[in-house]
This record gives C-alpha cells, structure tokens and sequence, in this order.
C-alpha cells in the first residue's frame, strides 16, 4: 500500500515538474519574442511611423531654396535617409538637374511621392506585402502628402478599382519606365 | 436663314417636341468650356524670378471631370512674361509648358494628362527681373 502511494506521490511530482517546465519554457518564448519586437523593430516600419507623427512641411516655404542640381541632391541624400524604401530601392530616377531650382518642401515631396510609388510596385509585385501594405496605410499621413490632391493620390495607392485607382497606378509606372530610362543614360542602376 | 432653321428643325423632328427644341437650344448656346466640370485652384502671392524656377504648392492631381489637360492663367495682369509647367510629382521630369506674355489673362494649356496624374506648378520670367505677389488660378 505504502508502496504504491509513494510511486503516486512521485508520478504526481513528475507530472508537476513537467508542467511547470511548460509553462516556464512558454513564458520565456513569449518574454523573448517581445523583447525580440521591442529591441529590433522594423527600421522601414519606424522611419514610416516617424513621417507619418512627425511635423508637416509648408508648401509655400520657399526660404531654404537650392538652386543648383548639386545642392538639391545633396540636401536630398540627406533628408532620403528618413525615407523608407523597399529592398532595392533608390532615388537615382529623380532628375535634379532638369528642375532648375527646389526648395526643401519641394525636395521632401519628390522623395516622399517616390518612396510612395516603389511601395506601391512593391506590393503589387509581391515584394515584402506585408511591410508594403503596413507602409501604404501610413502614406497619406506623410508630410507633404496629408492634405488636397497629393492627400488623394496618396489614399487611392491602397485602392484596387476605380478610375482614380487606376490612374496612380499609371503614375507610379510610367514613373518607373522613366527612370529606367535615365539610369540606363547616366550609368545608374534604377530601382527595383 | 429662318427657312434653313426651319427646315433643319422639321426635318429633326424638334418643332413636334417643344422639350427638345429648349434642350437644343440650351446646348448649343453653351460655350464647349462649360462642358466639363473643372477643378480650380487659385494661386495667392507667387513669386516668380528670372534666375531659377520657382514651384507653386506641392502638387496636384488631374480629377476625372475636365478634359485631362493641364491650364493656367494669371488672373492679375503679369507685368513680364512667364514660363509656367507641369512637372511629374515623383522626379521632377517635364510633362508640359507655355509661354504667357505679358498681361496676358488667359488660360494656358500646360500639358495633356490622365485622371490621378500628379504635377507640380512651376515657374519663372523669362524677361529679366522678378515678378512677386501675383496670383492666377489653374484648372485641370
């Protein structure tokens, strides 16, 4: 008798053992996996929601204003380096010196309408779909695309029908043709 | 001339129809402007020079109720004359211009486009000096 109470008492303690290394081994897997999310977030997904929160640009702020092409694509590389891109993405289509003169709302415009669009060839050929589709959510609450036609542009990226649809679609790919063109005159490699 | 009138509207079939006749009357007694429903934007206080192009707002998109083109005009009497263009909203490539002559006031077709083409406004003198504080309106 006090033999089979001692083998329950021990199957029992096993049994408790075993399941409280469940538990703790979930409880890890489930800790790791937040710190996993917490210490490396999408660096794409953060520079989005930063434009997305940040400050608007005036339009009609014409004061810091490049006029050469060298000045504009300097000031462009630096302000491209909070604009997300898909892999394989780059701003070498945008033709700085065909402008004759930007100013920097009007440099952050070009940067953030072209990001736009390489999303939106992203997601329609299948590249990273779920960043692309989190990051054309957040497109029309960018700077420079949160208000009158740009604003509409922006929120008919994520439409599949309609006139206007299809029409920004058009944009973003004969934009596209456009630059492979110029890349391929300039020696550049053109986005994907 | 009446006889013509009239036998053009017998032969229509428009004197037996008095609802027609009006419509037709309607119709043609409207400019082919009217035609199209358009959107405006009025342009406040743009400042134009004549040493680099100078950029309007930042962008537009052409809607789908005019007829798909691009038009600008200065609505106060331009004191030089003006090179105004469309340019893609994406890399800044040309799609459009026209020249405006001094105290020119009427519209100008820019380019040609379709429904969600995005373009940027710019502009410069193309006489020496600058031109400020002058306003127009476009319409796509």
């Amino acid at each position: 008798m006090n033999a089979s109470k001692s083998m329950s008492v021990r199957i029992s303690v096993v049994v408790f053992a075993v399941l409280m290394a469940l538990m703790l081994s979930l409880i890890l897997s489930s800790q790791g996996a937040a710190t996993a999310v917490a210490v490396a977030p999408d660096p794409d997904l953060q520079r989005s929601f930063s434009l997305a929160t940040g400050p608007d640009v005036s339009s009609l702020d014409v004061s810091d204003y490049y006029a050469t092409s060298g000045a504009a694509s300097d000031e462009a590389r630096r302000l491209a380096e909070s604009v997300p891109l898909p892999e394989g993405g780059n701003f070498n289509g945008i033709r700085w010196d065909e402008l004759g003169g930007v100013s920097r709302a009007g440099i952050k415009g070009l940067l953030l309408f072209n990001a736009a669009c390489q999303w939106a060839r992203a997601q329609d050929d299948g590249r990273e779909p779920t960043k692309a589709r989190l990051i054309l959510d957040e497109v029309p609450r960018w700077p420079t695309l949160r208000q009158g036609d740009r604003n509409a542009f922006a929120r008919a990226l994520v439409l599949t029908e309609g006139q206007l649809a299809a029409g920004v679609r058009r944009d973003c790919r004969e934009l596209h043709e456009r630059e492979v063109t110029y890349a391929k005159q300039r020696g550049t490699l053109p986005s994907s | 001339m009446l006889s013509i009138s009239r036998s053009i509207a017998a032969s229509t079939g428009l004197l037996r129809n008095p609802k027609a006749c009006i419509a037709a009357a309607v119709t043609a007694a409207l400019p082919a402007s009217q035609a199209h429903a358009w959107s405006y934007t009025t342009v406040t206080n743009w400042d134009l020079v004549d040493y680099e192009v100078r950029e309007y707002g930042n962008g537009y998109t052409i809607g789908s109720t005019g007829d798909g083109a691009a038009y600008y005009r200065w609505s106060d009497s331009p004191s030089k004359s003006t090179r105004i263009s469309g340019n893609s909203c994406g890399d800044g490539s040309l799609y459009g211009l026209d020249d405006i002559a001094a105290n020119d006031t009427s519209y100008h077709r820019l380019f040609g486009g379709f429904t969600g083409l995005c373009f940027l406004l710019r502009g410069r003198t193309t006489q020496s000096g600058g031109m400020y504080n002058h306003d127009g309106v476009l319409r796509r």
